[in-house]
């Protein structure tokens, strides 16, 4: 897919939003770790570069995952990522349909209110749409205001009534020796 | 995979679990709608066999099913059913295995058949070498949030599932 350049408001810089290529994992990493840390996860991400690299360009890799990096362009010509998302393709049943799950999104502080997220999740919407999917699925938590008002602002609906369940590996095998 | 029997539980059916395969559609559709009537949202499902078949039975499957069987002295009759898919986790490096549907039929509740299904499902996750198992609960199905809490499950009660579908997809793409 080529570069696609957006241009914004004259104080703004350029945006071009690209999918990320196998010599961008270090990258992505970078991000996911970023993400991590304003999530306030409670443990450190112990993804390796390896294991990035199998879960984005594995050719085995199940699911379908990918990434999407966004540059900045800045007025002296210097190109910086400034934003990411990575996502795949799974199967709602219900509608015996696929859907596009935003597993992560992270564009950097001192970035954000300049339309990135707006840009990301359009041409997200649009990957969904030509790769047959029904549905567009993400997740936020409900400390995020900003986050929360951006989503709703746009016309994305906040399933209530509906809480996601974790079992840890340890529980997982606990539960195994049933 | 042939059948595979678990220990009688006395006075109970036999219950075995096998995974789903392409002679099951009309069964695993039929389950598909029974979950979605326990929900409330019968009218819900737009599933054909034809779309489960390309998406669980085709060259590329999203997602896998396993069947509940019970057997008793005169018949054998489905119990219930489990849906799941592998993700992964960025933070962890990891496939996990996502628990998308799990249904048991009411007159086969309390018996231990949820146990035993999420039991074969955690030994598909560790065999797979998966870091976490993960599926969503509806906040008023107590029973459902008593369970998994008894087995160890974490509720993740920060976190709000957001979705974009139909026309709202339609004119995030025209943002």
């Amino acid at each position: 897919m080529s570069t696609e350049t957006v241009a914004q408001e004259k104080q703004w810089p350029e945006f071009s939003i690209r999918p990320a290529v196998e010599a961008d994992v270090d990258q992505v990493l970078w991000f996911i770790k970023e993400l991590a840390s304003f999530e306030n996860t409670p443990d450190p991400v112990t993804t390796t570069s390896e294991q990035l690299r199998q879960i984005l360009f594995g050719s085995h890799r199940h699911p379908d995952s990918h990434a999407l990096l966004v540059y900045a362009r800045e007025a002296d010509g210097q190109e910086k990522p400034v934003a990411f998302a990575l996502y795949y393709y799974d199967l709602f049943l219900r509608g015996g349909q696929l859907k596009l799950y935003l597993v992560n999104m992270f564009v950097c502080s001192e970035y954000r209110r300049m339309g990135i997220g707006k840009l990301l999740l359009s041409r997200l919407a649009n990957i969904a749409s030509e790769n047959g999917c029904a549905r567009m699925e993400w997740r936020v938590q409900d400390w995020n205001q900003p986050a929360i008002e951006f989503y709703e602002s746009i016309g994305a609906r906040q399933l209530k009534g509906i809480t996601i369940c974790q079992l840890d590996k340890k529980n997982m095998q606990d539960i195994v020796n049933f | 995979m042939s059948s595979d029997a678990v220990a009688k539980i006395t006075e109970k059916p036999e219950i075995s679990i096998r995974p789903a395969t392409e002679a099951d559609l009309d069964l695993i559709l039929w389950f598909i709608h029974q979950l979605a009537i326990f929900e409330k949202a019968p009218d819900q499902v737009t599933a054909t066999p034809d779309l489960l078949r390309q998406n669980l039975f085709g060259p590329h499957p999203y997602a896998h099913v396993l069947l509940v069987h019970a057997k008793t002295a005169d018949k054998m009759e489905p119990a219930g059913f489990a849906l799941y898919f592998h993700n992964f986790s960025t933070w962890l490096g990891r496939p996990g295995l996502y628990l998308e549907d799990l249904f048991v039929c009411p007159e086969y509740r309390n018996m231990g058949v949820g146990k035993l299904l999420l039991s074969r499902l955690a030994g598909i996750a560790r065999e797979k070498g998966c870091g976490r198992m993960e599926w969503t609960v509806l906040d008023w199905n107590q029973p459902a949030i008593d369970f998994y809490e008894g087995v160890g499950a974490r509720l993740l009660k920060e976190w709000i599932i957001c979705r974009v579908d139909g026309k709202s997809l339609q004119e995030f793409i025209r943002m």
